[in-house]
């Protein structure tokens, strides 16, 4: 079949619409509790609103870079430090049960900590993201690393390789592709814990929007916010899932959308 | 028949459950003190109440939209916004619990901070509850001291973390918040509402359908929240002892409670002076888009009920 190698765009755009479909015909016929849920076409009212608003730009710019920084932050602390777990059980010992304490803490509950560290609300609000990412981060990078075949360590060393070409051609390259995939699910924990770093910000963004809104029990205007939200962490997803694809070709299919 | 009739007999003896929206570490001490001492037993026994307790006014209106609270206490702009919702939910306001002239609303700086007066915090950064009482008294301030601040809109308890921390420059609570860090001597009174005759109140706000179908439970209701603004205004040692106990896991200082008893007053009925601290707070969001219509006013606020609980005998000792 043609289509089962490119997949089938028209099904994507099916599943969207079934979803709208469904939304207005429970909330119309009041189904359960689905009475109480704004309407669709509340929700483009208020997203007309919103969308067509400078408070949109500035709201979507802040919390784009927000996002990105606390991202970008993770990789470069996150990568190195994975990596060393991943490679040297000595370092694993050393820091993994520190890195496990923390994981399930969830980003809310960093919120006073996080204010009472950092000299500014802006870095505040970053960490409360960076948070979100950072443990996917390492986590896939260590993954990356246990899963390369031990041959090829082994193989390297036999050749002469020093423990720096060893990390250089073996590691990084070996881990490249799950690293990948710790960004990109990294990249959508950031979006998921915009909302509560953002309670803290105190003006602009995405996620501070919805707090805003929720204050004033605009509730149409929340699910708007929830679907730019949805819109735009999906495009980075994506984006970092594209460069994954480039960066290591013999792994697509890990990447596939 | 007869096992029918055993059956109708056992479900009247069954307790009818209210749900009673309530948010501790504010100033709604009549709410505290009616639940707290359990002040609405003698007139309603056959009642069981589950206090619903939500750290802002917001998850309270969200929840008695939703159909899942019958009586909220809410502080006049959470009132107002529900009031707003007409078309969502009908809801009420049928008492105020407590109201004050101003000294609720205030304006702090860190003890030692540079800021000494109004205006040295012209463009600097406030900290305030976006759409609450707070930050529509920061604008009056700014109106009539012809200064701009610098706006953060954050929940009391994270304002307060972004003050000692330097991170905002003044700071607008709600009490006892506010009575708490003076207390503790982290932060001054720059300002307060009295100075601007800057009214606010905190009231009941019942769900119609609910008192359509409980006139009874309401009325009861009502009529402990009266013994309740008495025991305030002619026992106020008791009624910080009930709130003490009461608040006891927030750990909050009988004396800090009993500071907020200094500015309070209890009022028994809705009068016009009150009513206007609603209608004003409503063109405040009406002028700023933070509600999109006017309410009903006229049937919003109604105190049929309290009329009614009013002739009732006071069971209260």
């Amino acid at each position: 079949v043609v289509g089962a190698q490119q997949g089938y765009p028209v099904l994507r755009l099916v599943s969207l619409v079934l979803v709208i479909v469904a939304w207005a015909g429970l909330v119309h016929f009041g189904v359960y509790r689905f009475g109480y849920i704004p309407s669709p076409l509340s929700v483009v009212g208020a997203a007309v609103d919103y969308l067509g608003s400078r408070d949109f730009l500035v709201d979507a710019i802040s919390s784009a870079s927000r996002v990105l920084t606390a991202w970008g932050a993770s990789a470069i602390i996150g990568i190195p430090l994975g990596l060393l777990i991943g490679w040297k059980r000595w370092f694993s010992d050393l820091t993994f049960p520190v890195i496990e304490l923390l994981r399930p803490i969830p980003p809310i509950a960093w919120i006073p900590a996080g204010i009472l560290f950092f000299p500014q609300i802006e870095l505040s609000v970053i960490f409360i993201c960076f948070i979100g990412s950072f443990f996917p981060v390492v986590l896939n990078t260590i993954l990356g690393v246990k899963q390369i075949d031990k041959t090829y360590f082994r193989a390297a060393s036999c050749l002469g390789a020093s423990d720096r070409r060893i990390f250089r051609d073996v590691v990084v390259r070996g881990a490249v592709p799950s690293i990948m995939i710790g960004l990109a699910v990294g990249m959508g924990i950031n979006w998921m814990a915009l909302v509560a770093a953002e309670m803290i910000a105190g003006e602009h963004g995405l996620g501070y929007m919805i707090w805003e809104a929720y204050s004033l029990a605009q509730y149409p205007r929340i699910i708007v916010g929830m679907m730019v939200i949805g819109v735009i962490g999906a495009g980075m997803s994506a984006a970092i899932r594209y460069m994954g694809r480039k960066a290591v070709p013999w792994q697509r299919s890990l990447l596939e959308s | 028949m007869a096992f029918l009739e055993a059956y109708a007999a056992a479900v009247s003896e069954e307790k009818l459950k209210i749900v009673i929206g309530y948010q501790p570490l504010t100033p709604t001490w009549g709410a505290t003190i009616v639940t707290g001492a359990k002040l609405w037993k003698p007139y309603l026994p056959h009642v069981e109440v589950e206090r619903f307790d939500a750290m802002s006014g917001m998850p309270l209106v969200n929840n008695m939209l939703a159909d899942k609270i019958d009586i909220a206490y809410l502080g006049d702009m959470p009132a107002i916004i529900i009031a707003s919702k007409g078309k969502m939910s009908q809801t009420r306001f049928i008492s105020l619990t407590d109201a004050d002239e101003g000294g609720a609303a205030v304006i702090y700086v860190k003890k030692d901070s540079p800021i000494r007066t109004i205006k040295d915090l012209d463009g600097k950064v406030v900290s305030i509850t976006f759409g609450s009482y707070t930050h529509r008294f920061a604008k009056v301030v700014e109106a009539a001291e012809k200064v701009t601040f610098k706006f953060v809109g954050q929940a009391p308890e994270v304002g307060l973390t972004n003050l000692q921390s330097g991170k905002v420059d003044a700071w607008s609570p709600w009490p006892p918040y506010g009575d708490m860090i003076e207390a503790r001597g982290i932060g001054e009174r720059l300002v307060d509402g009295s100075k601007y005759h800057f009214d606010s109140l905190r009231g009941v706000v019942v769900s119609k359908a609910f008192a359509d179908k409980h006139l009874d439970i309401v009325v009861g209701w009502l009529r402990a929240e009266l013994d309740a603004h008495r025991m305030l205004r002619d026992h106020p040692e008791k009624a910080a002892q009930i709130i003490y106990d009461d608040w006891k896991r927030y750990e909050v200082p009988l004396e800090v409670i009993k500071r907020g008893f200094t500015y309070k007053s209890f009022p028994d009925e809705i009068t016009p002076k009150w009513r206007k601290v609603l209608t004003d707070g409503a063109q405040f969001l009406l002028a700023h888009k933070f509600i999109e219509q006017e309410s009903d006013w006229n049937s919003f606020i109604d105190d049929s009920w309290l009329q009614k609980s009013a002739v009732i005998p006071s069971q209260m000792e």
